[in-house]
This record gives structure tokens, sequence and C-alpha cells, in this order.
């Protein structure tokens, strides 16, 4: 049942204005966008004529597949060739063929923990060859998609109680795991080994992300905090505290900012040098992931509204919205930009097709 | 090693962490009310429940939180077996949610209504976003004044508690429906605590940070609503008001007010109490619990209590909404005369001796803000937000001693207001002048203003700037441009309060002789925001008189041919930045006889 989404509220240049819903002539309107600087005033943002217009900017999305994993889909990841979906459930990821039309069932089933824990996370490694499911375990399982049907390559364990995020390195050489206890496990990929552990976060990490030039970690955690790790020297940079729980984060691949999703509702665009950023108020409920569009210009995060916001980077024009039937708990954007992969808490995933 | 999240996930993972379990991010409890309630009543009852809801955002729709009164904190596991039911529910919602394709979010459907998510679930009962489909056994419990209550939420609702005991605002409205109209109900309320932590504000980043465990458990109190017992019928027939309840810190209170922690967060709770279970009912004993006894929460009500405001944009939105406020607010008329003023000092200056800290809203027993001179040095009209203008100086009462460099301003007072007659004063003309000089010093940009009701964009000049001066219905428009206004009402009143108990003297004669014992107003940025600073002198030398004259000549009215200009400085565009020197006795006295000269007429509270 592919559905539009609901094409953007607020013509451009509206400043961050939602018209009200049943309207009449004289509605009321309410700012969403609102830009913090560094003395902490907050203004609504008057959006730029491009904002919603222009190259690499989506009009609207509109639901392709719906794969019917059977579990929350508390993960998901989308191959480069935007062939395969991957969803990750309870136990299990299933493995979903994309590229055609038609009913899904699963084309491989991988089972990587016990049948009632759940997987958090699961990237793809850059070749699209092996990929890498954390979960509700110690052990982070990679799995080599090449071979005839897929296998456990590797098994990488450690001594928390589970992993909430994974991040891969773009040379593919590491991968760090966010763990409940608040540190961040750096693996050598090759010789399977831990590297280091990050720790600084009081309790556990729940979102990580690489800035593009594979330099600095960013991690969110459940203490409120956001911080930044140098992968040279192995030590933080820089700590921001903010007044309820980190649940999802970005950077943006190619500028200075990087979008939390916040428990608190709020989606907040940090610029990573300097001390301003933007707040958005589209969410009703926790924001439970995000993630950029390989152009950088756009990004979107779901939410336990069940809703998935579109927003324009940095300044959170929203693009577009669609309300899904339950919590939004994954997300993934495929890299050339054209699929948009959600997991739900009705126990399926969702694939959407981006309309420029 | 794996974690079993099935059964007592409370037990395994500390409350943040749980609130990171699956469980808690797709909402089971949620979920398995909604598919218990879909299994019970009809496809069409889900169709009138999205109907009902209707798709303003937040119109109520989302916010009615009638939770089935039991206090259960388990999880249950996601109820595989139900899918069924609830996925043909869901379609049925989105259909149905389809035809309001106009609301802002899709219908804001009751069905998955996200009815604000418990922090850290394991505590349901005090914020359980409970089904709105009636059923004719249920009670039901619609909050009214919804969408003000979600704009004070979206800031961090702050709530004034004093010695005394504060009333609520807003305060807390609703309307019952589903009882049997022949039984007799006892309707109470009580206030519960959300999370064991005590919070500060961190004004630099606008935002509560968590500052250690809660204080030790106050005495239960509950406040029993006067009208009770009444009939059901009598209960369903009008709007229920808890606006006589007082929140009081003072934990030996015995005039059955409802005790609380400051800086710690609170969630209300009505219940509805069968007449025969009402035999344990008493103010200073927990709400009984039972059969006949039902608890609702509205998670949009939760309120961190404060004896100062901390945000601005709460005053802000306080005096723009509280009725009885409704003098602050632009009336239109301007009446800024000096009869007017003396008029309004003349009430003063009886009360002079028996103000107490107490008396003045918003001055915190605690000292808590750090003392920091509210002019940041920013001389080139860099606007920058005073968040301490808000802030409690370690004041104590009641003399009005601020040490030279507490630049404190008590908090707000103008946004303190309650219907309290103690007083007897009237907030009056203080939006008037309050607005003018808003208008006036904001008028920079040379932007028109609106009224301050209508918001307006201060300083954002480019041609994309919007102007959110909708027409149509006010109080839904709290437009954030207002922060910064915030500022500068939050900064007079507590000036207002030093101010007030002048000697009277001539007026200029006061002001130039007491340069140095002045209360300096620094004026802080160019645009709407301003601090100020309080020398210790307690002779508040700015006397009345003078601000008068000030004032009228700022709002272009001249009340008297007083001395005016005297003490006037050039007239300014916008507000002067002052050198950051402490007790200096130059001001700009257009902008500050406005300003002081309102929140002279700022009553002694507000809530």
């Amino acid at each position: 049942m592919p559905g539009r989404t609901k094409a953007s509220p607020c013509p451009p240049g509206c400043g961050g204005v939602v018209p009200r819903a049943g309207s009449c002539p004289g509605f009321l309107s309410r700012a969403y966008s609102f830009h913090v600087s560094a003395d902490g005033q907050m203004q609504p943002v008057p959006f730029p004529s491009d904002a919603l217009v222009g190259a690499g900017i989506p009009r609207h999305a509109r639901q392709l597949h719906t794969l019917a994993h059977g579990e929350v889909v508390c993960a998901v990841t989308i191959s480069g060739s935007t062939q395969h979906v991957y969803t990750g459930g309870k136990g299990c990821v299933k493995v979903w063929d994309v590229g055609q039309p038609g009913a899904k069932t699963p084309v491989a089933q991988l089972d990587c923990l016990n049948r009632d824990n759940y997987i958090r996370s699961c990237k793809l490694l850059p070749d699209g060859r092996s990929l890498i499911v954390g979960g509700e375990a110690s052990t982070l399982s990679i799995w080599d998609l090449a071979a005839p049907t897929p296998r456990i390559k590797a098994e990488l364990t450690s001594s928390a109680p589970a992993c909430y995020a994974l991040a891969v390195s773009p040379d593919a050489k590491v991968c760090f795991s966010c763990c409940s206890d608040g540190n961040i496990v750096v693996w050598d990929l090759q010789n399977q080994t831990m590297v280091r552990q990050f720790q600084g976060h009081t309790d556990g990490a729940s979102c990580i992300d690489i800035s593009d030039y594979g330099t600095r970690l960013w991690t969110g955690g459940l203490d409120n905090t956001v911080r930044c790790w140098d992968l040279r020297e192995g030590r933080q940079l820089q700590q921001h505290d903010f007044s309820s729980q980190i649940f999802s984060l970005g950077h943006c691949p190619n500028q200075d900012w990087l979008a939390v999703g916040m428990e608190s509702s709020n989606v907040e665009i940090l610029h990573v040098r300097k001390p301003e950023k933007y707040q958005l108020h589209l969410h009703e409920s926790c924001v439970l992931s995000l993630k950029f569009a390989s152009c950088g210009r756009w990004f979107v995060s779901t939410g336990k509204d069940n809703l998935l916001n579109a927003w324009r980077t940095p300044y959170g024009a929203s693009i577009f919205q669609s309300k899904e039937s339950s919590s939004v708990l994954s997300c993934d954007i495929s890299r050339n930009n054209k699929y948009i992969v959600t997991g739900s808490g009705d126990k399926k995933a969702t694939v959407y097709e981006v309309v420029y | 090693m794996a974690e079993k999240r099935r059964g007592s996930p409370c037990s395994m993972l500390s409350l943040k962490a749980h609130a990171f379990s699956v469980e808690a991010l797709i909402g089971a409890e949620k979920q398995q009310q909604l598919q218990k309630k879909r299994r019970k009543l009809g496809a069409e009852e889900a169709a009138g429940a999205v109907d009902d809801g209707g798709c303003s955002r937040g119109g109520g729709a989302g916010e009615k939180g009638p939770s089935e009164g039991d206090e259960g904190t388990a999880l249950p596991p996601p109820a595989g077996a139900a899918s069924g039911p609830a996925r043909s529910g869901a379609d049925l919602e989105r259909g149905a949610a389809g035809g309001c394709e106009d609301g802002f979010q899709q219908g804001a459907s009751p069905l998955a209504s996200p009815g604000g998510s418990p922090k850290g679930s394991p505590a349901p009962s005090l914020a359980r976003p409970g089904t709105p489909l009636p059923s004719p056994q249920a009670p039901r419990v619609d909050l009214q004044g919804a969408e003000l209550w979600k704009r004070f939420h979206e800031i961090g609702t702050e709530m004034i508690i004093t010695k005394a005991g504060r009333r609520m605002f807003p305060a807390m409205r609703v309307k019952i429906s589903g009882l049997d109209p022949h039984q007799q109900y006892y309707i109470a309320m009580d206030i519960v605590p959300v999370d064991n932590k005590r919070y500060r504000y961190v004004y630099h980043s606008s935002k509560w940070m968590v500052a250690g465990n809660a204080d030790s458990p106050v005495p239960p109190r509950v406040y029993i609503h006067p009208d009770s017992p009444a009939s059901g019928e009598t209960w369903m027939r009008q709007v229920i008001s808890f606006d006589k309840l007082k929140l009081t810190n003072n934990e030996l209170d015995d005039q059955g007010h409802i005790i609380l922690h400051s800086m710690h967060k609170y969630q209300p709770r009505v219940h509805v109490i069968r007449k025969d279970c009402g035999d344990d009912l008493s103010p200073i004993k927990p709400v009984p619990s039972g059969e006949g006894v039902k608890a609702f929460s509205f998670p949009e009500t939760v309120f961190t209590t404060v004896t100062a405001y901390q945000n601005q944009q709460i005053t802000r939105l306080k005096i723009d909404r509280n009725p009885f406020a409704k003098g602050f607010r632009d009336s239109g008329r301007n009446r800024m005369g000096l009869e007017a003023l003396v008029e309004s000092y003349a009430f003063w200056r009886p009360s002079l001796r028996t103000l107490t800290f107490e008396d003045i809203p918003g001055i915190p027993k605690q000292g808590n803000a750090s003392s920091s001179t509210l002019l940041q040095g920013t001389g080139n009209g860099v606007p920058a937000t005073h968040p301490h203008l808000l802030s409690g100086s370690s004041c104590s009462s009641p003399a009005f001693h601020l040490g030279p460099n507490t630049s404190q301003l008590c908090s707000l007072a103008p946004a303190d207001y309650s219907a309290c007659a103690r007083s007897g004063l009237t907030l009056n003309r203080y939006s008037t002048s309050l607005a003018e000089t808003y208008n006036r010093l904001t008028n920079q940009a040379g932007e028109t203003f609106a009224p301050p009701r209508t918001p307006s964009y201060v300083g954002v000049s480019s041609s994309t700037s919007v102007n959110m001066s909708m027409g149509g219905t006010d109080g839904d428009t709290f437009s954030c441009p207002q922060t910064s206004l915030s500022m500068q009402i939050s900064g007079m009143s507590p000036q207002l309060q030093y101010i007030m108990p002048s000697p009277s003297s001539n007026a200029f004669a006061t002001n130039q002789t007491h340069q140095g014992s002045y209360n300096t107003f620094r004026l802080h940025s160019p645009c709407a925001l301003y601090g100020y600073n309080f020398s210790t002198s307690p002779k508040l030398a700015a006397s009345p008189e003078k601000i008068v004259s000030s004032q009228g000549s700022f709002l272009g009215s001249s009340p008297s041919g007083t001395m005016t200009d005297r003490q006037m400085l050039p007239p300014v565009e916008g507000v002067h930045l002052l050198s950051s020197g402490g007790q200096q006795s130059f001001f700009d006295s257009r902008t500050l006889g406005s300003l002081t000269l309102s929140s002279s007429q700022v009553s002694a509270h507000m809530v």
C-alpha cells in the first residue's frame, strides 16, 4: 500500500512556520525551527528560498515495499547497490531483495543472537560483502555475504552486555561499537581484536557516527551527553551536555553539522566547531533514529511518534513527513539517496522511494 | 550474558537504560492498551474516535490521558498474538486519519497518540497516554486548555512555590465524562514526583540539568475538590477546576496546601473516587487506591517547581496568558500619566515596611544563581541573554540588600500573579508600558509593530523574515521571538520591587543626590534585551516621579512639565549599553524609566 508522504507543510520563506491544522484565514502558526546562538538566544529561522527546492532536495517520498519481518525492526540497512535490505529484529537479521517489485519474503535469515534478544544495529562494510551485527548480547557477529549462503565470518566478544550502535570506518579497517555500559569499543576488523575503548559515557552509549574524514568519532549517550573523540589520539575532544537522553545522531557527510535526536523529541543540529545550533520541534516523542543523505543536504529523523521527518541541512526546514503506524526505531538512506528504509514497532520495515 | 528483557526489565536495567529498551521505544504499554481497546470496541468507534480527535494538533485529541487507573508498572511483553487485530486497527486508523488531510500531523490520531512517553517508562501510572476511546463504564477525563499546557510544556513548565502557598498557572481544569450520573464521587488532585532527581537550570544553555538526587519525600497531600462529594451528573455538567489549589514548599504547612520540593519535577494527577471508596480520603494522606478510585494524568502537565522562574520564556508566556495579569498586556489605554503612577505608588508605600521577600513574587529563598553582571560587556548591541535576570539571588529577607556585584534580579515578579487578594494590587497598565517600550525599543529595525500579543520577529531583518502577526485567535501563538522580549519584561518587574518603596522626594533631586546609591539599570542590548543591575542601597533612588516623567515622555505623552528633560539622555534608538561599572547613575532614563515605571505597577505577586 504505497502511500504518499505529506509534502512540507510550509512553503519556503515561511520562517519555519507551519500552518496549523484545520485552519481558516488568520490561522495560527507556529515556528518549529529555531536558531540558537552562542549566547543562548533562540530565534525562529527564516528559511532561505532554496530550502525546499533545488537539486538534490527531495519533494516527497513514496512507500514502495513493506517488509514483514515479524518482529520489531530495531535495525535496518540498505545495500549500496540498493538491491538488498537487511532488517534486524529479534535474534536474527533478515535479508530482502528489493530490486524488483512484488510481495516480499526474505531471501536469507542470519541468526545472530538468542531468539529473545534484539538486534540493535547492523552495518554493511563499504564493499557490501560483509555485515556486522550487534545487539543485546556481548558478541558482535561479522557475516560473509558473498558466500553462497551468508555465514558468520567472525565474532567479536566484549565485556559489555549489549551493543546499541555500530559504525564502520570508511576504510573498513575498524568498527566501533557503542556499549550499554558506556564504553565505545574499537575493533580491528582484519585481526578481529579490540584496539581500544573510549571511556567517558556514564551511561549507555546509544548512537555513533564518524566524521566524514574518518578522524573523529561522535557518540551520544543515555547520560545526556554527546561526545567527540579523536581517533588518532584516542581521547575525548568535546562534550556537549543536554537535558535529555540522546537516542540518535548523525554527522553531516560534507558539512560541519551534527544532528542529534533526543529523548525529549527535539532534533538539534550542532555546529561542530562553533557554539551555535538549530533546534527543531516537529517530533512529539523521542527521536529514535537519524540519518543524513550522502549529499549532506538533507537528513531524516524518525520518532516514537510514528513520524518520519525529512529535513533540510542545517536549519531543518521540513521537506516532507510520513506518518507510520507505529514507532519508527531505525532508518537508513541508500548511498544514492533514492531510497529510505525504516524499521517499525509494527514488526515491519518500509522502503520508500524518494521523489525529486 | 545476554540480557533477558522480558518479565521485569526494570530490575535488570537502570531507569535510564530502560528508557532505551526496545519495549520502551515502541511504547509497548501503549500498544497493549490499544490492542485491548480495539478488541473490545468495534471499528466504528475507532473511526469515530479519530474523527472526534479531529485534525487539530494537540487540540485535545492527543492530550487526553485517561489511564485505566491501575498503578501497575510491569511492562507487558509485546503481544504478538494481538498483532492481527492491531494491524487491521492500524489500517483503519490510517484510512480514517487520511480523511483529515489538512491536519498538520496526520490526525494526531488518538489511537496511536504519542501521548507523551514517560521518561523511563517504569512509571507508567504517572504519564500513561491512555486510550481516548470512551467506554461507558470507565470515566474519562479531558484536560481543558490542553493547548496552553502544551505551550508551557514545550518550553518546560515551571510553577512557583512559596511558603504561603501559590496557585498554579495554568490551573488544572478538566471535564469528566463516563461517570454514573447517580453515583456520588469525590474528585481530588495530588501531585507526585516524576522522578527521583533534583534539577538545576543552566542559563547559558537554557536547559534543565539533573543536579543530584531528590530530597527526601514530602508529606503526602491531596487537594479534594471543594464540590466533593457530588453526583456524577453534577461533575459531568461543568468544567472542574482546581484553580484554588496552592503549592507550598513549607514542609510544616498546616493550611492543607500541597507540599513540594523546589527544583523537582512533578506530575499532577486527578482522581475520581467513588463515594463508597472515599472513607480513606483525606488531605493529608495519600490518595486511597482500589477499585473505585481512578487516577488520570496528562503528560503535558508535568512541571518543575521553582521559587523563581528560570526560563524567561516561561515568564513571558505566563504574563501573556494569565487573565489575571491582563494589566500587563497592552490594554490599549495609555494611562501613564503622572497621576496614575502616583496612585499606584500609593499602594506600595504603606506596605513598604511589611514587604518581605515572600511578598515579592519569585524571590527565592534559596540562592541558586551565581551573581553575574547582567551586562556582559557587549557594548555593541549584541544581544545577550540574561538568564540571570530570572535567577534567584541569594537574598535574605527582608531587606533589599544585594551585593554590589549581585546583579541578579530576583526572579520574575510580573509573571507571578495569582488571584490572591492579599496584596489587593492590581496589575494595571503594566503591559501597556511594556508593550510600548518594546515597541519603541525594537522599532529600530524599522518594522512596524503590532501589539505585543502579535508576535513579530525582532532583529530579523531579511526580507524573508516572517511577521507572524496572524490575526484571528490569539492564545496559541507563542512565538519564540518574544523570548527576547521576555527578558525585558522579566527584568522590569523585580526592578519594580526595589524601586517602589522610595521615599517621596523630588524626583530629580533624588536622582542627582543618590547617584552613588542608585539602582543602576543596565541596558543590555539594543534590541529587546535589558539587563539590570542593582546597587546595594535600599534607598531606591529612582523615584517614581522621575520615572513617570521619563516614561511619559518616552511614550510620547508628556504627563507633566516635570523635569524629564533634565534627566533624559538624548533619545536613543534602542537601549544603551551602559558600561559595566557597577553603580552608575547614568542610564537611559527614557527606556529605563518606562521600564521601571511599568514594572512599578506590577502587583505583588503572581503565579
